[in-house]
């Protein structure tokens, strides 16, 4: 029995959160176009979930003069553990998250 | 009928409890993982398990139920409501978790979903066991043609786990044969809920 090929890889919003937090993380405190860059996604749907992870309490929001900054804070960093756990879990049953 | 000796109950009730302990362990590391990712698989493998542990804890209940009001092995299904209802639940349970299973494994591959049922609609009532049978023999080819590297890793674990519980169910169609071949089923059931409760252990471990 085949499988057939997947076109693109599917992304869920756990992994899209996933992949921003870990660009941010990975920065310190990150930019706007660093994160866009970083998570591959379009402008309009990185400021949706910019303001979803700030909303959620994962990431915080700063201005410094006229540039804008986001910081991971410390449930995001649980996030990013707690993801690489389930993604783990979901690998062992041969699932994709 | 060749039925297994009353002295078995006991040691069935204790695999069945051990079975339904390691499946609710599953359930609820999934929920865990649920409560932050909101992934729908983890939401569906959460459920399954869960499914899975009462059907196995109410299993326990009803054979130690039987076993202590002095009904014969081999004729709990004749004997009291509770006792019906306790099987009842036990395989309504365990084929809507296996069947859920099944359809987190498939639910990008309809083909594959529906290809491991076909056989089954032609029976018009399959036994449960069969139904059963069914359902993690698809789950087992998912699994097996998921792997990453076949055979090997905490994946090739799972595989096996949910290969061992095939065969002990396959074993339990032929248990009026011979007795051993229940001991045996039960044996392969606990190994195999084992294997799955190591690699729990193992992801904590690595987490």
């Amino acid at each position: 029995m085949k499988v057939p090929q997947e076109k693109q890889k599917y992304r869920s919003k756990g992994r899209i959160f996933a992949d921003i937090l870990k660009a941010v993380q990975d920065e310190g405190k990150a930019r706007t176009t660093h994160i866009l860059y970083k998570s591959n996604l379009s402008h309009d749907r990185l400021s949706k979930y910019l303001i979803n992870l700030e909303e959620s309490g994962l990431l915080v929001r700063t201005e410094d003069g006229e540039k804008v900054l986001y910081e991971i804070t410390d449930k995001g960093q649980r996030f990013i553990a707690e993801f690489k756990r389930m993604e783990a879990f979901a690998d062992a049953f041969g699932l994709d998250i | 009928m060749l039925p297994p000796p009353r002295w078995f109950i006991p040691l069935d009730t204790t695999v069945q409890l051990f079975t339904g302990i390691v499946a609710l362990a599953v359930a609820l590391y999934a929920l865990r993982g649920y409560r932050w990712v909101k992934e729908p698989s983890l939401n569906n493998i959460f459920m399954a398990f869960l499914l899975l542990a009462v059907a196995f804890l109410v299993d326990a209940l009803t054979m130690s139920t039987a076993y202590l009001e002095g009904i014969p092995f081999d004729q709990t299904f004749d004997h009291g409501t509770f006792i019906q209802l306790g099987f009842a639940v036990y395989y309504g349970f365990s084929i809507v978790a296996y069947g859920l299973l099944l359809y987190t494994y498939c639910r990008r591959y309809s083909v594959m979903a529906a290809a491991p049922m076909a056989p089954f609609v032609m029976f018009n009532s399959p036994p449960l066991e069969i139904i059963i049978i069914g359902l993690l023999a698809a789950i087992v080819i998912a699994q097996v043609l998921r792997e990453r590297t076949p055979g090997r890793g905490v994946q090739g674990l799972v595989s096996l786990s949910f290969l061992l519980v095939l065969v002990s169910h396959v074993l339990i169609l032929f248990e009026s044969a011979d007795y051993l071949l229940y001991f045996s089923a039960k044996g392969m059931q606990m190994v195999g809920f084992a294997l799955m409760g190591f690699v729990l252990y193992r992801l904590g471990r690595m987490a």
